[in-house]
């Protein structure tokens, strides 16, 4: 594949199938070192089927990944996740039945040949999370669900972040606080995200380029201010429009 | 009074094995979704484990023989997990299920091949053979030496499931095996483990009963243990050890007071309970609604 040396995501050519249903057409996105990235879409857009197939969950795919220069394709699971992508799904998917800290500590194993952070030291870094370490996973409002599985998915110092709907639900007040959170993290960990959202306000304060997808396909790609200031483009391809 | 005591001891002692069998085969179905029936034949291998390797009366050669019993059937319930569940994992719990029952009987048939079909005995290690008068009642010593060994092996196995990091990668694991994989994990090495635990627990459970019981193939389908095991997971809550724990032992209090009070309903008493959890509370004491939703998906 022909990418920069500080390319940390390159997918070409990415198709995806639910069954014999193809979710995903030929999807090229690049991420590069230290870039927050946005993956705009509607409803059934295929924004979390990219995440799928970054994960080799659920769907075949075919075309392919990279994560700085190693195939993905093809990969378990947990192999992936231990050559360092950190997935933060949709619907949080804590685990309900460990406390906070358990929740964390279970995340170091994924390191492969990274060192975990501590956990302590990841409290002192994201001090929101400082009341809710002792808690158990089924006592956590929505926001405090997402920022612990946001920090669930950093132990493992991941070189990239896939985050899915962080604000899907959560208070304006809570998604101030997300941002502010998400905004640090690629200094912080030396990490790279890509951000999956319908929110565009949300995207616009994060990220510096944006993918939109359409059934499947990548639709329109370029710098957030652009597609933040085209009112025309966010209709075609957005449900919520926030330039006049 | 004084009888009360007999009872109750003597029904804790009788739900001891059937909790030790219990916890084995409820991490088992919580970490791989499958009910491993191969765990009657587990079960009674530990048994006739002891009745070849038992030397001589003294406790120490017993124990011996329980941690053989326990190691000896953790290796077979290890090369089951690899050979036979691990394979079938990808095709769904409906044939893994039909996978443990061919390999309860491929066991069975193996151990009539090793063992023979006669009935064996093994005697009570001498020092455990005898009662303790309790204020005035008679109570065993071995029925008292059962006690023990379930609270030693509760215990452990809480501080297994609760202090250790694989502890929590077994409960990570029961709960969402897709997200542990996300996170790195291993779930299929955590499996492979809880299986070999499971097996362990089932090899001492049989070699604990070696002494009380006759020992046959009949066993590893008995209506004193095996059967009250799988009550005891579905009224405790599929997955839940301490559920397992309270239900077993409560289940052998139940029998132990119906055989005195109302001798005609012992043995039957089990499958009250049953009905009536599966009637009433179909996730069990300690099961999670969550569970039953999460597996639909
Ligand atoms: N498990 C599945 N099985 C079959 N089809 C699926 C599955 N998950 C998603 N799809 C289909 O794949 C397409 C893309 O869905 P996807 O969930 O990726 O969209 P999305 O952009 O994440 O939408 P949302 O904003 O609602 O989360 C949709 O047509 C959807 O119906
Ligand atoms: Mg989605």
């Amino acid at each position: 594949m022909n990418t920069t040396h500080d390319t940390v995501l390159a997918t070409r050519e990415l198709n995806a199938w639910y069954g014999s249903a193809q979710a995903l057409f030929g999807v090229d996105l690049e991420v590069r070192a230290g870039e927050v990235i946005g993956l705009l879409g509607r409803n059934g857009a295929g924004k979390s089927t990219t995440f799928n197939a970054i994960m080799n969950l659920q769907v075949r795919t075919s075309g392919e990944i990279e994560l700085t220069g190693r195939t993905l394709a093809k990969r378990s699971v947990d192999a992936i996740a231990r050559l360092g992508v950190g997935w933060v799904p949709e619907d949080r998917r804590i685990f309900t039945n460990l406390t906070v800290r358990e929740n964390l500590e279970l995340a170091r194993f994924a390191c492969g040949d990274r060192d975990a952070v501590a956990v302590d030291d990841l409290v002192d870094s994201l001090p929101l999370l400082d009341k809710l370490i002792g808690r158990r996973g089924n006592q956590l409002s929505g926001g405090e669900q997402q920022l612990v599985a946001i920090a669930r998915a950093l132990i493992s110092r991941p070189r990239l972040l896939l985050l899915d709907e962080p604000t899907e639900g959560l208070a304006p007040l809570i998604v101030e606080g997300i941002a502010t959170a998400i905004q640090q993290l690629p200094e912080m960990f030396d990490v790279s995200i890509l951000l999956a959202e319908q929110n565009l306000p949300f995207v616009t304060a994060l990220t510096s380029r944006v993918y939109v997808l359409e059934t499947g396909r990548v639709v329109h790609t370029g710098p957030t201010d652009v597609f933040a200031g085209d009112a025309e483009l966010q209709d075609r391809y957005l449900s919520i429009s926030i330039a006049s | 009074m004084n009888d009360l005591i007999a009872v109750l001891v003597a029904g804790v002692a009788q739900g001891v094995p059937v909790f030790v069998v219990a916890s084995g085969l409820t991490l088992i179905y919580g970490v791989l979704h499958v009910l491993n029936f191969a765990h009657g034949s587990f079960f009674l291998i530990g048994a006739l484990i002891v009745t070849t390797t038992l030397q001589g009366p003294s406790l120490g050669a017993f124990l011996g023989s329980i941690l053989l019993a326990g190691v000896g059937v953790m290796a077979i319930g290890v090369l089951s997990e690899v050979l036979v569940f691990r394979p079938l994992y990808k095709a769904g719990s409906t044939v893994s299920f039909l996978g443990a029952f061919a390999l309860f009987l491929a066991l069975l048939g193996l151990a009539t091949l090793v063992w023979g079909t006669n009935p064996r005995t093994v005697a009570y290690p001498s020092a455990l053979d005898g009662s303790f008068s309790i204020g005035g009642a008679r109570v065993g010593q071995y029925d008292l030496a059962l006690v023990a060994v379930g609270v030693v092996i509760a215990a452990g196995l809480w501080l297994l499931l609760t202090k250790t990091s694989l502890g929590t990668r077994v409960r990570a694991v029961s709960h969402d095996r897709t997200m542990a994989l996300a996170l790195g994990i291993r779930a299929g090495q955590v499996s492979t483990i809880v299986f070999g635990i499971g097996a362990f627990l089932a090899g001492v459970a049989g070699a604990l009963i070696a002494p009380v019981s006759s020992i046959d193939e009949g066993l590893a389908l008995s209506s004193d243990y095996m059967l009250p095991a799988f009550i005891a997971i579905i009224v405790g809550g599929l997955g839940s050890v301490p559920g397992a724990l309270i239900a077993a032992i409560a289940l052998g209090i139940l029998e132990s007071l119906s055989f005195r009070i109302a001798p005609s309903l012992s043995g039957f008493s089990y499958y009250l309970v049953v009905a009536a959890f599966l009637m009433f509370r179909p996730q069990g004491l300690l099961g999670s609604a969550a569970r039953s939703t999460a597996m639909a998906r």
